[in-house]
Formats: C-alpha cells, structure tokens, sequence
C-alpha cells in the first residue's frame, strides 16, 4: 500500500488538531499554519510508526516539500 | 500549582505531555540549555513566575558532551563530583530565594559509550562510572531533603533513544516520546502528591472486611482469618493494615454490632494479627456510620479530608460519601479480596515528609553533609559568570565559517533582532564589500569550546551613520553576556571608522520576544519617525561583562 498525499493530509490534520482541507504535494512546511518544528517531529514519529519505518538521519535532513517525504516513505515500504 | 521546567535539551516535548494531564497547572518554559542562568537571575522572569516547583531536567546526551569536552584528567576525575554538587547549589540557592519551593530532578540515564569495552565500572574516568556516581551523591542528598525530588529512570526500561538518531542529531530530541509521557507522569504523581490531603486516619468495618463471616452468626472463633482461600486474604490484609500503624497511619474500627461481641475475636481468637490497642478508637453500635465517622473526626481532631474509609458493603460506602463529601471512599471491587491489590494501587498513603522514624535514621547523612557545610557556593548570578571563566575571540567573517554563520542566520529564531536570512553564497558575498562591518564571537568555558556562537551584520551608510542589520546568538549561550560584549565590540570598530550613530530595529516574530527590550536596556534611543533605535557613538559606556579576551 503505496503512501498517499491523501494519507498524508488525514495525519497532517491528526498532529496540527484541525482540518487541512487541501495540500499540495509541493507543499513545504511554512506553506502549512501550524507545521512549527515541534509539530514536525510529532509528525515523522506519527509517520514512522503508521508506515512502521524508520527514516535515515541524512532522508530527515534532506526534506523540502511533501512530495520527499512522501517517496522516502514510499522507498521504505 | 505553578510549575517551572528548565533544561539542557527540548523541553517542550515534556511540557506539551505535561499540560495534557495537567491542564490546571501553570507552566514556565526556562531558556534552551539556560538551567543555571534562570535559577540564579533572582530579578529574571523564572522568579516573576514565583515557580512552586521546578523540574530540571538535564540529558545523558549533553552529560556525554561535557565530559568529552573536558582536556584535562584533574576535571575528568572530579567530573561527577562538580557535576552533582551544581545541582545541590543551585537547589540551595533556589531554596534560599523562594523557601517552599520543590525541586524535581530525574536521574541521569546510566549509559555506557564503550570506550573501556566490558570493563567500565572499573575504570573512574569512564562515562558510566561518573553518570552513576553523580547519581548517587545526589539520591545521598534528597535522603535528607524534603523538597528535592528524585526520578529514577530505572522504573522505565527503554528509556534511551531506542533508534531514534534520525530525530536526535536533526532536531535535538534527546529521548523517546514514550520515556517523556513517563517521566511526565511521574512528574504530575508528585505534584499530585504535594497538593493532596494526606491521609492520617484509616477507618475499618469489621464483618467481612477485616475478617470473613460475621461474627454475631459465626462466632469469635468461626470467622476467616487464617489458612486457605479467603482467611488467608484477611489475615494479608491485616497484616499490611499493621504495617501502616507502624508506620504512623491512625487504625479506628466503626462496625455495626454490639461492642462487646465485635471485640471478643480480639480478645479470644488467637489467629488475629490486630490487637484492640492497635486501634485509637473502637466503635460499634448501631448508628448509622457517617454520624460515627463525625464522632471520630472530632475525637482525633483531624481533617475529613484526612479519612480514609473502608467497607466491603457499598451501601455504607454510598451513604458515607454522599453525607461526608470530603471523607475518601475507596470503591472497593466487588471480590473484596482483590481490595487490597486495589488499596496498594491507589496509593494513598503519600509520604510527603520525612516521618520522625526515617528523620533518626536520616540523622548521620545530614550531619555528614552538615559537616562538609551545606551551603550554596553561588550567591549571584555574577559568582556564576566568573566561575564559568568565558573566553572569546570576536573576528570579521571569514571564509572558512561562511558556513557556520549561514547556518545561525537560518535556525537562530530567539535572539534575533530582525531574523533576516542569508546564505552561505550571501555571507560570501558580504565578507567582500566594504560597506559593511562584520563580527563574529567565538566563546569557551571551562565545559568546553561553544566555537562560532553570535555574529553582527553592520552596514555603512552614505551618511556616515551605520545601520544594524543583523545582531543574533545560538540559544546555547543565552544569559551569559555574549550580547554585551559583542557591542561592545561593535562600538569600538565603529569609533575607529568615525562613525557616529548606529541605528538599529526590532522586527517581531513569534519566536523572538526575548530581545523586544534589547535597544532600551543597552542605551539605544527610541525614535518614532521611522520606529528605530538610535545609539549614539560617543555616549556609549562599555557594558560589564565577564568574557575574557581569549589568548589563543
């Protein structure tokens, strides 16, 4: 089961507490009210253990826009 | 409840938990890896907050740290000893300025980095020999000390970061997301405990609660309290009943019965643990039982709030706990032989002082740490500074720290006058034009190097005035003077190009509400026409500091 934007948009919305109605899969985190750097790592911790993943140091650091986070998940799978 | 936390690493994470069991308690939020500077600025906003406790929460991480940082074997040795002594003076300085304060510290993790392989608890300039040792001074310390709470991390097994790296060296989280729910829990169970009614009195049914059967039917001798099944509950049961009384708890029996047939098991029944003296008050009759339980609050003058009432049948548990609001009612399982596994859960029998039992055995720690005088070796925020002995080089950018410095104008968010952005290719660019004036600090102390921690982007006016485009400083190091000696710096390299004024602006963000006072108190003028800050060159007067000039 390949991530999708969509998946990505319900946990967005579950981390920030409210709705996110549309995203962009060149989102970054500043296009997002909310997405601070503490709710970002609530984020990769929700993610790695939704996937059951475990990003690499250097994957984190790499990251600009929704879609790398996206495919590294998808590569993990 | 006001609560301060203070830290060498995130601690938003275990405040974020925090506020989401605790949502009643006030919080505050200590500068980033500022524990020292907050508990000694008696005039900063850690004492305006008038904490009722404070929690410290120090890392192994940055344990690790200072100790490899140290170069020599004399402060390697003594690592633990320095470490954990801070942590007491600074207690007592704490306790000096704000006497009812608690203080909790979770325990430092006992790690191993395998330098010294299998053998490092026989090697004392090994990491985990210090971590333990530092440990241990200080679980010797809250022995004798009422308010200085201790965490044992050793109840929580997976405490370290258990593969989170990625999450460490890309965004400074030191532990786990469920160590920090633990430890936050443990925090709110001590806080709790602080805040509760501690209870002094426990009041006991008899039939079927403190043995099985009913002695009227039964008789003295035919009810349950020995052997198998539910006797051998009963007497578990009143055994752990005697522990309390030993331990100070006030037993009272209130059943319903004729006095002189509830007292005959103690009196003739050889299998029964409790004797009518372990008892303060004995009453049985047939009043209803919150009436009694007034008669028992007046008697012993105690606190309803101070009552624990046990009883196997709900219906006297209802009428007591709606009558008395105030009396604790336990609600019982129904297999009353799973109470007690119950009590022991619930907890109530906080010990929030040390009782004078403990104090006598307690009595030679404290004359020892009387002897080696306990007192708080800071008394200012000053003596601190000093004893950090800071040394720094302040330079022109350069090309080698490009880097570095693009980096501090990308992540530094707090103290940051107006947060502009530059990258490695700007900062470059920047080092090359001489319509600008760069600075850069590099600082030590005694823990260590800090390396490039502030920096100060000035540029030159046609006018002959100068423009202060970008004044910051890594969190690392706030509240130690950097800021102060950086202007002054900046001052004397303006004096020598003959400049006049230097002018300076505070751009707001969410984040950098530190520094919104930073002109005013370092002798700017405010100016409304274009809403700046003017310092005027030659009525600057050198700011006190304790950063030395490095000799390096």
């Amino acid at each position: 089961m390949k991530a999708q934007i969509e998946d990505f948009r319900k946990i967005l919305s579950e981390v920030l507490e409210r709705e996110i109605h549309s995203i962009n899969i060149t989102d970054t985190p500043k296009d997002i009210d909310g997405w601070d750097s503490l709710n970002h790592i609530y984020i990769i911790i929700k993610l790695e253990n939704i996937y059951n993943v475990k990003f690499s140091t250097s994957q984190i650091q790499n990251w600009s826009c929704i879609n790398d986070i996206i495919s590294d998940i998808n590569t993990l799978i | 409840m006001k609560i301060a936390f203070i830290g060498d690493n995130s601690i938003q994470f275990l405040m974020n938990k925090f506020s989401s069991i605790c949502p009643d308690c006030l919080m505050y939020e200590g500068l980033y890896n500022s524990i020292d500077s907050e508990i000694l600025s008696v005039t900063g906003n850690f004492y305006k907050f008038e904490p009722d406790v404070v929690v410290i929460h120090e890392s192994y991480f940055t344990y690790q740290d200072n100790y490899y940082s140290l170069k020599d074997d004399w402060n390697k040795f003594h690592f633990s000893s320095q470490k954990s002594q801070r942590i007491i003076d600074l207690f007592l300085f704490l306790k000096s300025n704000l006497p009812n304060v608690k203080l909790i510290y979770p325990l430092i993790h006992e790690y191993d980095d395998s330098i010294y392989g299998t053998y490092s608890l026989k090697f004392k300039k090994s990491l985990l020999y210090h971590i333990r040792k530092h440990n241990n001074i200080l679980i010797e310390f809250a022995l004798c000390n009422d308010d200085f709470f201790l965490i044992h991390p050793i109840n929580y097994k997976d405490a370290t970061l258990n593969n989170s790296n990625n999450l460490y060296f890309n965004a400074d989280l030191h532990f786990t997301l469920d160590y920090i729910n633990f430890l936050s829990s443990r925090i709110y169970q001590i806080v709790n405990s602080l805040n509760a009614q501690m209870i002094k009195c426990v009041v006991l049914d008899l039939d079927n609660t403190l043995w099985g059967g009913i002695v009227g039917e039964d008789g003295p001798m035919g009810i349950k309290i020995s052997g198998q099944g539910e006797g051998k509950f009963y007497r578990k049961f009143q055994l752990w009943l005697r522990q309390l009384k030993d331990r100070g708890i006030i037993l009272v029996i209130c059943s319903k019965n004729d006095e002189h047939i509830a007292k005959e098991p103690f009196e003739i029944n050889g299998e029964m643990i409790l004797k009518l003296d372990d008892f303060a008050l004995f009453i049985a009759n047939w009043e209803n039982k919150a009436d009694n339980i007034r008669l028992i609050k007046e008697t012993l003058n105690i606190g309803f709030d101070s009552i624990l009432f046990i009883d196997d049948n709900p219906a006297e548990r209802e009428i007591v706990a709606q009558k008395l609001p105030m009396v604790v009612v336990p609600n019982l399982p129904d297999d009353f032989t799973d109470s007690l596994d119950y009590l022991i859960r619930m907890n109530y029998f906080e010990v929030r002082t040390i009782s004078d039992n403990d104090k006598n055995r307690t009595e030679q720690y404290r004359s020892e740490y009387e002897r080696i005088k306990l007192k708080s070796k800071y008394t200012s925020i000053d003596d601190f500074l000093k004893s950090l002995k800071m040394t720094a080089i302040c330079s022109q950018f350069t090309e080698v720290d490009a880097e570095r410095i693009s980096q501090l104008t990308l992540r530094s968010n707090q103290f940051n006058l107006r947060t502009i952005r530059y990258s490695k290719s700007d900062i470059l660019n920047i080092l090359t034009l001489k319509t600008f004036i760069t600075c850069s600090v590099k600082l030590s102390d005694n823990f260590g190097d800090h390396g490039l921690v502030a920096i100060a982007i000035i540029k030159l006016n046609d006018d002959g005035g100068a423009f202060l485009d970008t004044l910051l400083m890594s969190c690392r190091v706030l509240k130690r003077g950097v800021e102060d000696y950086l202007l002054n710096k900046i001052v004397i390299e303006l004096k020598n190009k003959s400049i006049n004024t230097l002018t300076g602006e505070y751009l707001p963000t969410s984040k950098n509400g530190l520094v919104n006072n930073f002109f005013i108190d370092h002798g700017f003028n405010f100016s409304s026409k274009k809403n700046t800050y003017i310092l005027q060159i030659d009525k600057f007067k050198t700011i006190n500091n304790y950063i030395n000039e490095s000799t390096n």
